[in-house]
């Protein structure tokens, strides 16, 4: 005997894909049994899926062509694991939970920054024992971590241009926050180091491309990544600095690249790049002046 | 200390990890989409599909990670869907709309559908996505998804029929407790 109900196609479509309770897939399946042009409809789409998802199944089975599998490939251990280490660019600490840790406050958060910087330095270590200073990536950047040995101001200046050479050669480079907006990024920085960035625009060619979080000296580190029409490749180290001040801006250069640097407030910058030197004196000058604008 | 432990659990199932588990599906999603690509048997070797799978990835690697991994795999299909509309309108700018490519089979029957219709009805039955997902990817309503993924159906009716091999659309017009395996 047929039942009243008629059965739209909607909710026989819903039945193929297994979007319908149980109780009225029941109802459905019993209603179906006496419409056998229906039932038949229903078989035939359920055919046609298995149709659809043979013909293309080989593709997800295939190895990975040569260029994805190395745009997914290993980074450095260093850099993947402390990248791993910072909540989401978009989550406010207090807002994370995978990091629920820190929520308990600055006390604890500090603890965190201490045995991030243990690890770094830990997975420094590795680093080092292998031949190219990375693990698992042979064309993979430096390796950046911290070091209870390197606190002294020039020792700032060279992981200023180890960030550099690391991270502004990198258009893959994972950020933890991607922004031109300097004040976004003084922020985010202000609030991931617990102390008051507040960085000027870069000016003349240059604009922000976004902020990646090191391990630092002391706590973590932010690199601003600087992107130029020139095509020159530049960033600002920003991180805690030993001692409070050391107002004569600095510069120095090494393979290729310079470094201009400074500390005002307890806090070192760093403007790094394989720009020229009055185009780095021009950056680090302006950033100077702002930084140090009553 | 919980943190830094944490840091390297992170470390052990990063974002890359994760995107390299959801690549081959996304691969596949991508050559059933492009009828250019489909037209090759859906090998997303090269062509429109790899460069939007590569675009994809790209794009996931700037963002970051999400939420979830679920949430992560939503994304990545959104973020395809979106490049793909972007080519489309470009290369129909371009050159004008072009007629899709002829092969044999399913690509063939894929390509008779119109795009909105033919990743409605993908997302739902290659990739596996509930009606609410598929939904979400699209940014449609549900409604609109049922919809689609039924005309979808109804289009594919007349035109696999004719594409398939004697034998595979013997099965599909007739029905039997046998299943169709590839």
């Amino acid at each position: 005997m047929k039942s009243l109900e008629r059965i739209s196609d909607v909710e026989l479509n819903a039945l193929v894909d297994g979007e319908l309770i149980a109780e009225r897939r029941a109802q459905v399946e019993r209603w179906l049994a006496d419409e056998p042009e229906a039932a038949a409809r229903v078989e035939s789409w359920r055919r046609q899926n298995d149709i659809i998802r043979a013909a293309f199944a080989r593709v997800a089975q295939d190895p990975l062509p040569a260029d994805i599998a190395t745009l997914l490939g290993p980074r450095p251990a260093a850099l993947r694991c402390v990248t791993s280490a910072i909540p989401p660019a978009e989550a406010p600490i207090r807002q994370s939970h995978r990091f629920g840790a820190i929520e308990a406050g600055r006390r604890q958060r500090m603890a965190g920054f201490t045995a991030l910087a243990f690890l770094g330095g830990g997975l420094a270590v590795l680093a080092g024992a292998s031949v190219l200073g990375t693990l698992g990536h042979s064309a993979g950047p430096t390796t950046i971590a911290s070091s209870s040995s390197t606190r002294s101001p020039f020792a700032f200046s060279r992981r200023a241009l180890e960030a550099q050479a690391a991270l502004s050669t990198r258009d893959d480079l994972l950020l933890d926050l991607a922004s031109s907006d300097m004040r976004e990024i003084s922020t985010f920085l202000s609030d991931r180091m617990g102390v008051a960035i507040a960085l000027p625009d870069p000016g003349g060619a240059y604009r922000a491309r976004g902020v990646r979080l090191i391990p630092g000296f002391s706590g973590l580190d932010g690199y601003v990544l600087l992107e130029s029409a020139t095509g020159s490749s530049a960033g600002i180290l920003v991180g805690r600095a030993e001692s409070a001040e050391m107002p004569a801006m600095q510069i120095r250069e090494a393979d290729g690249r310079r470094v201009a640097w400074f500390i005002s407030g307890g806090v070192g910058y760093g403007v790094a790049g394989t720009l020229d030197r009055a185009d780095l004196l021009t950056l680090a000058g302006r950033l100077s002046s702002a930084i140090r604008k009553p | 200390m919980r943190w830094g432990r944490e840091a390297f659990e992170g470390c052990a199932l990063g974002h890359r990890d994760d995107l390299a588990k959801l690549t081959p599906a996304l691969r596949r999603f991508a050559g059933a989409l492009i009828p250019r690509d489909a037209a090759r048997g859906g090998d997303p070797g090269g062509g429109s599909a790899h460069d939007l799978v590569v675009k994809t990835l790209t794009a996931a690697l700037r963002t970051g990670r999400q939420a979830s991994f679920e949430q992560l795999r939503m994304w990545l299909y959104s973020t395809l869907v979106h490049l793909n509309h972007a080519r489309l309108q470009a290369e129909s700018q371009a050159v004008g709309a072009t007629p899709s490519s002829r092969s044999q089979g399913v690509s063939q029957s894929l390509m008779e559908l119109s795009t909105p219709d033919r990743e409605a009805l993908l997302l739902v039955v290659t990739e596996g996505f509930t009606y609410a997902q598929s939904a979400e990817i699209l940014g449609i309503s549900r409604a609109t998804l049922v919809s689609r993924v039924a005309r979808a159906r109804a289009v594919l009716e007349q035109h696999l029929d004719a594409a398939l091999p004697f034998g595979a659309r013997r099965l599909l017009r007739h029905p039997s407790h046998l299943r169709l395996v590839k």
